[in-house]
Order: structure tokens, then C-alpha cells, then sequence
């Protein structure tokens, strides 16, 4: 990372840690969703944009962690310390069963393999009722204890921001190792990796794993915001949500997936203040982007960085993060 | 480069919160020019009374949201828009019947907005995850429709009243009197979830405590389309009658296969309200007739209010007003006679409950008042079978069960 | 269980596997040939319905309204691949047009929303096969094995086209080698935009003759694209008679399985899929394709 660059990082996140002192509190609350699902969304990319895996089961992981934390939340204890870790293992697991078991096949196969597995999670969650509350959902979930300060509002913002640096910091040194770099191979010629010895469905694996695991941990997150977890959260629709954030954002960066998270949000809550219609212009949007800005919005602003350098007769750089 | 991007998301936040400040989800309404003009006096407040209402405006039950939010306009425009020398506002929010919107919109109807009140909430669903937060944030909640049966027992909240039933109530008030004046068996089913458990259960214990005998129950997954392998699979076991409880799609699939597989006729079906409602019957016609249900307000009731309301409504809005909007109605009551009983001031929260239990609201179902251990209100039940008066397809009253309350108390 | 209820429910899963079968010839077919998961299909299914009552509202007859809207929702089809998917074919990996598609979804549904609201609405049988009519002595509606009956006559008359004819062999020729189809000089644009369009009717014509039995309802085109994906992978992607052996399997395992378990169908039909993916990748009847 150049000197410049992680200024500017370090000047974002100080500003973004600033808000709660100039915005309201509701805006507050739907920016500290905005990171969760950023969370989420990060996760996903390690596996679509960094490993070329396209995965429709991602809401398996974060309905998974979120339902594990509520539960352990409620009935055993609220000390974060506890919660998130136990929502972290039991992603993990789900993500490794699931993941030895889809990874034996490829492509639309593939796709289709998370996309049952997800469901039937999801099946499993609405049947269960006595365990998950059913299709009404489980609430009563506490805010998280045991962190050194009462986590309002405010502190849970913080909470999450300081999850998604962390987050964001760990897959920006993850991409960038040799582990990273196999799987930026996988995504581009996996059978060449292959003949060349590289346990290639080991490293897809693992990559499943890790990414399920962020994912529980954003779940976990969501549950303690809401205090409260539903069926919706292991749905495809969910997943789906996800692939739309990392699209419109920006599938080949990390920033990108973040972006599209705060897009996702504010069309839901602002853009539906002033039509109905949103999912309609959602839908637009995300077909626009697919045709024209397969990079997202990072894309286009690499493009416009570009362009304005090339003016300013400055030297071009590579673009992306 | 990230400076820019957070440039850009920043200004989006701006943005965003001045976007969402003006009005939610499907705008405000006010009382359009009648709030000030003609009302002799305001108040020592005078400032605006807003209501913030949590319905679903898109998605399956957009049609509930739609009659709800109608008849609360029905209420307040007959009372000009004000009470206890205030302007009332209605800030309308779509939970699109989703938990996790519902909460979003609360939050944001109560620390954007600033509401004084809340109302609505069809779906349970939205009315278990917005508990704890309406509960903390101290806010009262009027709710003219979900009735999950938590919130009259365990999870009861001192914000939260339930003007409309509670789940158990209208199986439970049909248990008995099936027994009685029907058949001394019954078979349950209802789709496979929360609000079909409990609506199978509760009238199981009055059915049974009757003396009657459940010979078999079968839940299909919510959201059939084909009824057809549970019909026929019921028809197999030959029982002397059928308990169901279906809503919306569900319904109309499962009157509409009843009459084919040739149980219509053979097997009387009875039922808790929303089955046989307004709409379903608009969806399945003649396919209903003569099956039974029970509900707390029937079309043709006749008292002053109904006989009032009904036409009232079809002439504002051209259609026949259903049991949600009555609901609506009787909640848009419920907080105007609040605002006059307090003088616009509902700072304090036992005063608010005072006027609560003490209130007995004149509503087109009949008189009703709230149950202080349930928090919701004890009212009749009908016993309706529907009938081809005429023309058309609708509820008759055969029967009433007065001054119910589901779980019972003590 | 008795013969009566066997027979009954084994009719019951047949109808309603008529109905998979057309939505999911068409998937099938789409996927073969272009290797295009469309995951609007089940939009244009929903489409087809509710343009179905529309028209039968405003015509008064139904099999105008039959004879009207596949091709109607096939044209839209036709546009949406040659001004939207056509842009995406050089692109490497599926992964785009799979995201176009999905884009479509959300839009179509939103434009069903707004066009016909959100109340559960149905349309009736025609007259003439709106009764029972009476099987081993139990009633069985006879829209239903008209359905039956339409199916098994559609899937003959699909099969003679893919089989007996011209355009037939394109297609399968296009299915198993496209740059073989290429080089032969046929001009594969045509043939994709025909393919496409075609599969869209098709899902549009299930819709207008299933509206009766399963209703007009929001969130219809996300269940029957489920159940549709769940057929072709089980008979094998880009298999016609896979398509179809897959209808019948998931037709009567959906059917039986809800009348025997009814809280476990929903799994039940994931767990039949994923245990097909898991043994046979290429489903049932695949060409081993991945």
C-alpha cells in the first residue's frame, strides 16, 4: 500500500468515525446496517471476485451465524466474547460441510449445489419452530455485554465500523499473499494450476470456509443489532442481495463490495421514500451495470482517475485498490 | 481515489437522511386544509399529532395495507383531521410484511420522525421483531391487526395493545359452539407455521374442552399452490367435519380444491375469519358457500356504527371495506379519544394506559373494551356462514359468542 | 393408502408435472443451446399468467387468450435477448448473463406488481372444463386432466419439432457443438433469438393454462423458477427428455411427498436435487456436461 494511500484510508475511516457527531441517529443506525451487510458482501467477493466461485448460498452462512448468536445470545450468555466466536465456529462448519460437498462439481452445477443447500437451511429454519422461533422469527436478543461500555447507538456504530476495518485490512493482506494470489490463478485458469500441482480444490475449500466464516460473523453482528433473526435471513433472495452490493459496487476490488453495500441500503430506505417502484430501478440499475460497468462502481471511477490523469499528463497507474 | 468514493458516500448520507426527513415510505397525509381551518381553537400544544403507521404496501398483503390506511382516512377526515386541539398527521411507512423492514421503518418513523404513536402491523412477524424496540424506545403502539399471542401473555409490553384480537381468539370462540351445534369430530389443518399452530390449537381446546374429539390434523408448507394430495388425503380419513385455517393464496387455493375433490357439501368446514373475508370471497365465489367461520365483524352486521361505516367507505373509496379495515377504523378511534381524553398530551405514559382500559370504543363490530391482563380487546364473536343472498356471495350471521377473550384469564 | 387416493394423487402429480415440464423445457433448452441460466424464467411463467386473465377479462374467452399471450411474452423475449443478452455473449464465464437475468427478475416483478397489484387474484377454467368428473370413485377435476392431456400432447409435438424437423436438428446440433452450428454457416443469432423467444412462450403458455390451478400471485415466478431449476438439473441440463423425466420425478415426489410428509417437502425436493448433483453431476440424463 502506497503512503498516499493509506492516508487516505486512514482519513476515510476517521471521517466515517466522526458521523455520529454531525448525523442524525436514524442515519446512523442505517449506516451501521451498511456496514454489516458490507461485511457480508466482502465475504462473498473473496469467493466471486478473487476465486471465481459463484455461490447462491451465501445466506446459509450469515443466517446461520446470525441464528447461532442470537440463540446462544438470549439462552446463554451476551458477552460478546462468547457469541461471536460460537457464531464463527458454526459458520465455519456449515461453510466446510457444505463446501466439501458442493466444491465436487464446477460452474452452473456448483451453482446450484449452494443454492440447495441455502434452501435447505432455509426449509429446515421455518419447520424448526420450537428451535428458531419458525416463520415468526427470534427475538429478544439482547445487546452485546462484556465489551467495557453500554453499546448504545452510537457505540454499535462504532462497533461495526471497527469490525469492517478489520475485515477490509484482513482480506487486503489475504488477496495479497500467496494464498491470494492462487486464488486470483484459480479464478483465471484453474485446470493450468491444476497440472501445475496445486491442490486446487483444497484452496477452494479453504477460501469457502474463510468466507462463510466473515459471513457468520456479519450474521452475528446483525443479530445483536436487531435484536432479532428470521427465515428471510437464510433466503436466496438474501444471497442475490449480496451479488447485487458486489456487482454494482465492484466485483474485482474490495472497496467495491462496500460501496455497493451503502447502494443496496440507500435504495431501500431513501429511493423507496420517494417511489414505489424502487426494485424496478434497482433492477435497471444492476442490468446497466452488467452491460455497460462490468466494474462497478469502482470501475468507473478507475476509469475517470484515469482519464483525468492522462490530461493531467500525470503517469497512468493500474487500477483497483 | 478513496477519497473521492468516500466523498461521494458521504454526500449520499447527507442526502439520504434529508431525502428520508421530508416524508417515508408512501408520504404523509394530513388533513388537507381542514386541520386549521374551521376548528374555533387550538389547543395549548396545537403541534401536530403524528401517527406513525407501520402497514405493508407492497408485497402479498399491499391490499390490507391499502384498506387499513383508507379507513384510518375514513376516521380522521369525519373528526377533521384533529383532536385534543391537534392536527393529526399520519406518516405512513411500508414493512412490506418483512421483519427486518419493519424494524428498519420503526426506527426510523421513531428517531427520524419523531411519531408520537405508532399503529398498523398486519403480520406478526413484524409486530415479534419490533417488540423489544418499541418496548425500550417507549413509544405506544397500537396494533390493528397482528395478534401474535406472545404479546397478550409473556411478551406483553405496557406500550403495546392489541385493538384488533388476539390470534387464539377467533378459533377458540367457534370450539365450543362447533361442538354443539355441529359435529362432535373434527380434523385440523392449516399451513405449517406459527400463525397455524396457534390458530388449530386454540380452537382444539375449546373443542375438546366441549367434549369433542380431533381425529387428525395435516399442516401443508405455507404458500401451496396445490391443495390436491391434502385433500385428497383427508377425504381418505372420512371425518365428520374439517377445521382449517388458510389466509390469502393459501385460501383460495384450498376453497377452490375443496369443491373439486367433492368435500364441499359431503364435510362441513369451518374456520376462523380471514378465510371467508371480503376478498377471498371476491377470489372463490360460490366455492364457499356454506361453510362456516368465526369472526368479530361480518358485513352485514347490523348495528348504528356498521350500518354507518359500510356505506361510508364504499362511497369514499368504491369498494365493500374488510374486517382490516375496520380494525384500522376502530385504531384511528382509539387514539383521537385519547388525544380529547388527555387534551393533546400523551407525555405521560400511565395516564395514556388509564384512558386505555377505560375506554369503551363504539365499533362497527359491536362494543369493545381492552382486557387489562391481555392488553387486548374482549369483544363478540360471529358465528358467520356464507351465503348466496341474491347476487352475491357473502357472510351471514348465525350465531354470536359475547365478550370473548383467548387466552382466557383468571 | 387405498388404489382411489393412489391413483388420485399419482393424476394430481401428473398435472402438476405437465406444468413443470413446459417451464422447464424451455430452461432446459435455453441453457443447452446458450448456455444462458435464465433465472427470469419463472418471471415470464408469471407473466404469461397474469396477461392470461387479463386477456380472458377483457376477450371473455379463454383459449383466445391461450392462443394469444405465449406469443405475445415470446416477442418480449425475442428483445430482451437481442438488445440485452446478445451484448453479453463474448463475455467469458456464464457468470453475466446469469446476472442479467436475475436483474430481470426483480424488474419483472416489480412490473407485475404495479400493473395488477398485490391482491391474490385466480382465474377460473373455462367453461365446459370447470367441473368433476368421477375416477374410480372418487371426483377428480377435469381441468386438470386436461392439463394432463395438453402436456403429454405439447411434449409430443415438442419432441417431433427437436426430432422430425429441420430447426430440430439445429438445435440439437447447437446444443451438443455450437461452433459446429457456426461453421456450417447457419447463423446462430437467429437461432439463439428463436430459442429464447421460443422458451419464453413456452413458460408464458404454462402460465396461462396453470393460472387456474395454482393462482395469480407475487413471488409466484421465484417458486416455480425453484422448481423448474430443480428439474432440469435432476434430468440434465440442455436434455429435453431429461426435462421431462425430471417433470414427472419431481411432479409425483413434490405430490406424494407433501401429501406423506408434508413438513418435510421442501426439503425433501432440495435434498433429492442435491443428492442427484452429488452422484450424477450431469443429472440423470445429462451429456456429462458440468
Amino acid at each position: 500500500m502506497t503512503a498516499s494511500r493509506a492516508a487516505a484510508g486512514v482519513a476515510t475511516v476517521a471521517i466515517l468515525a466522526l458521523l455520529p457527531l454531525v448525523l442524525g441517529r436514524y442515519t446512523i443506525s442505517v449506516l451501521t446496517e451498511v456496514y454489516i451487510f458490507a461485511v457480508a458482501a466482502l465475504s462473498l467477493n473473496l469467493l466471486l471476485g478473487y476465486t471465481g466461485l459463484v455461490s447462491m448460498g451465501h445466506a446459509a452462512f450469515f443466517g446461520g451465524g446470525a441464528y447461532v448468536a442470537a440463540k446462544i445470545a438470549r439462552e446463554v450468555t451476551p458477552l460478546f466474547w462468547v457469541v461471536v466466536p460460537a457464531a464463527l465456529a458454526a459458520a465455519g462448519l456449515l461453510a466446510a460441510v457444505i463446501g466439501y460437498l458442493a466444491l465436487r462439481t464446477r460452474g452452473v452445477t456448483f451453482l446450484m449445489l449452494t443454492l440447495a443447500f441455502a434452501q435447505m437451511l432455509y426449509a429446515l429454519t421455518f419447520r424448526w419452530k420450537d428451535v428458531t422461533g419458525g416463520s415468526d422469527g427470534y427475538s429478544g436478543v439482547p445487546r452485546p455485554a462484556g465489551l467495557g461500555f453500554t453499546v448504545d447507538t452510537t457505540a454499535f456504530y462504532w462497533l461495526a465500523l471497527l469490525v469492517l476495518v478489520l475485515v477490509y485490512l484482513f482480506m487486503y493482506r489475504l488477496v495479497r499473499s500467496p494464498f491470494g494470489y492462487s486464488l486470483i490463478g484459480i479464478r483465471e485458469n484453474e485446470d493450468r494450476l491444476r497440472a501445475l500441482g496445486l491442490p486446487v480444490t483444497r484452496y477452494k475449500l479453504a477460501a469457502f470456509v474463510l468466507s462463510g466464516v466473515l459471513a457468520g460473523l456479519a450474521g452475528a453482528l446483525f443479530a445483536y443489532y436487531n435484536g432479532f433473526v428470521s427465515p428471510h435471513e437464510v433466503h436466496w433472495m438474501l444471497s442475490a442481495d449480496l451479488l447485487v452490493m458486489i456487482v454494482i459496487g465492484g466485483v474485482r476490488s474490495l472497496i467495491g463490495p462496500v460501496l455497493g453495500s451503502f447502494v443496496l441500503v440507500w435504495l431501500e430506505s431513501v429511493v423507496s421514500s420517494y417511489t414505489d417502484r424502487w426494485q424496478t430501478v434497482m433492477g435497471v440499475l444492476f442490468i446497466v451495470f452488467v452491460l455497460a460497468a462490468r466494474g462497478g462502481l469502482v470501475g468507473i471511477a478507475s476509469a475517470v482517475a484515469q482519464r483525468w490523469r492522462q490530461r493531467a499528463g500525470m503517469p497512468t497507474t493500474a487500477a483497483g485498490d | 481515489m478513496s477519497v473521492l468514493l468516500v466523498c461521494a458516500m458521504i454526500l449520499a448520507a447527507a442526502c439520504g437522511s434529508a431525502g428520508s426527513g421530508t416524508t417515508g415510505g408512501s408520504g404523509a397525509s394530513t388533513g388537507n386544509g381542514q386541520a386549521g381551518g374551521g376548528g374555533e381553537e387550538t389547543g395549548p400544544t396545537g403541534e401536530p399529532f403524528k401517527v406513525g403507521v407501520l402497514l405493508p404496501y407492497s408485497g402479498v398483503y399491499a391490499a390490507l395495507g391499502e384498506s387499513m390506511t383508507n379507513a384510518m382516512e375514513l376516521y380522521f377526515e369525519s373528526i377533521g383531521w384533529q383532536a385534543g386541539g391537534r392536527p393529526i398527521e399520519l406518516i405512513k411507512e411500508d414493512t412490506e410484511a418483512n421483519p427486518e423492514v419493519g424494524l428498519r421503518r420503526v426506527r426510523k418513523l421513531v428517531e427520524q420522525d419523531e411519531v408520537d404513536i405508532l399503529t398498523g402491523v398486519v403480520s406478526s412477524g413484524v409486530l415479534m421483531s419490533i417488540r423489544d424496540y418499541v418496548d425500550e424506545a417507549g413509544v405506544f403502539l397500537i396494533s390493528s391487526n397482528a395478534g401474535a399471542v406472545p404479546i397478550a401473555t409473556d411478551r406483553k409490553s405496557p406500550y403495546i395493545w392489541l385493538v384488533s384480537y388476539t390470534n387464539a381468539q377467533p378459533p377458540s370462540a367457534l370450539g365450543a359452539w362447533w361442538y354443539e351445534n355441529v359435529a362432535q369430530e373434527v380434523f385440523l389443518t392449516a399451513p405449517d407455521y406459527q400463525a397455524g399452530y396457534d390458530s388449530t390449537g386454540a380452537f382444539r381446546e375449546t373443542f375438546e374442552a366441549a367434549g369433542g374429539r380431533v381425529v387428525g390434523e395435516l399442516f401443508p408448507p405455507l404458500g401451496t399452490t396445490d391443495y390436491a394430495p391434502y385433500l385428497t388425503q383427508i377425504r381418505e380419513a372420512n371425518p365428520a367435519s374439517i377445521y382449517a385455517f388458510f389466509a390469502g393464496s393459501d385460501a383460495r387455493n384450498f376453497i377452490l380444491a375443496y369443491e373439486q375433490y367433492g368435500l364441499k357439501g359431503q364435510i362441513p368446514l369451518a374456520a376462523a375469519g380471514f378465510m371467508f373475508d371480503e376478498t377471498t370471497l371476491a377470489a372463490v365465489g360460490e366455492a364457499a358457500v356454506g361453510h362456516y367461520h368465526s369472526m368479530h365483524w361480518a358485513y352485514t352486521l347490523d348495528n348504528p356504527v356498521n350500518r354507518q361505516f359500510v356505506p361510508a367507505y364504499e362511497e369514499r373509496f368504491g369498494v365493500k371495506p374488510d374486517l382490516y379495515a375496520v380494525q384500522a377504523y376502530d385504531a384511528a378511534q382509539l387514539i383521537a379519544h385519547i388525544l380529547n381524553e388527555l387534551d393533546g398530551d400523551i407525555s405521560d405514559d400511565e395516564a395514556v394506559r388509564q384512558v386505555i382500559l377505560n375506554a369503551q370504543l363504539d365499533s362497527p363490530r359491536g362494543k369493545l373494551r381492552f382486557d387489562p391482563e391481555r392488553h387486548a380487546v374482549r369483544q363478540t364473536f360471529y358465528i358467520l356462514r356464507v351465503e348466496k343472498v341474491g347476487d352475491d356471495v357473502t357472510n351471514v350471521v348465525v350465531d354470536s359468542v359475547e365478550d370473548w377473550m383467548w387466552p382466557p384469564t383468571e | 393408502m387405498s388404489p382411489e387416493l393412489l391413483l388420485t394423487q399419482a393424476l394430481n402429480g401428473l398435472a402438476f408435472a405437465m406444468l413443470l415440464f413446459l417451464v422447464a423445457a424451455g430452461l432446459t433448452l435455453i441453457f443447452g443451446l446458450m448456455d444462458v441460466l435464465n433465472l427470469a424464467h419463472g418471471s415470464f411463467f408469471m407473466l404469461g399468467a397474469y396477461l392470461g386473465l387479463t386477456f380472458v377479462r377483457t376477450l371473455g374467452n379463454f383459449w383466445l387468450a391461450l392462443a394469444l399471450v405465449p406469443p405475445l411474452v415470446a416477442l418480449l423475449g425475442l428483445l430482451v435477448e437481442r438488445f440485452l443478452l446478445r451484448r453479453l455473449y463474448g463475455r467469458p464465464g456464464h457468470l453475466d448473463q446469469v446476472l442479467l437475468t436475475l436483474g430481470l427478475l426483480f424488474i419483472m416483478a416489480d412490473m407485475v406488481h404495479w400493473q395488477w397489484g398485490a391482491a391474490i387474484q385466480s382465474l377460473h377454467p373455462p367453461p365446459g372444463l370447470d367441473g368433476t368428473t368421477v375416477i374410480l370413485g372418487s371426483s377428480f377435476p377435469v381441468y386438470r386432466l386436461f392439463v394432463i392431456g395438453f402436456g403429454l400432447a405439447l411434449a409430443l409435438v415438442l419432441w417431433l419439432l427437436l426430432d422430425r424437423t429441420r430447426w430440430g436438428a439445429v438445435i440439437r446440433a447447437g446444443v451438443h457443438d455450437r461452433q459446429m452450428v457456426q461453421h456450417l454457416g447457419i447463423n446462430i443469432d437467429a437461432v439463439y433469438s428463436g430459442a429464447f423467444a421460443f422458451g419464453c412462450g413456452l413458460a408464458a403458455l404454462s402460465g396461462v393454462v396453470g393460472a387456474p390451478i395454482v393462482g395469480l400471485y407475487l413471488g409466484l415466478d421465484a417458486e416455480v423458477l425453484i422448481l423448474a431449476l430443480i428439474v432440469i438439473v435432476i434430468g440434465g441440463l440442455g436434455s429435453f427428455a431429461g426435462s421431462f423425466l425430471g417433470s414427472l420425478l419431481v411432479g409425483q415426489a413434490d405430490t406424494f411427498g407433501r401429501a406423506l410428509l408434508p413438513e418435510f417437502s421442501m426439503f425433501l425436493s432440495f435434498g433429492v436435487m442435491a443428492l442427484v448433483l452429488l452422484f450424477r453431476p450431469g443429472g440423470l440424463l445429462g451429456r456429462g456436461r458440468l
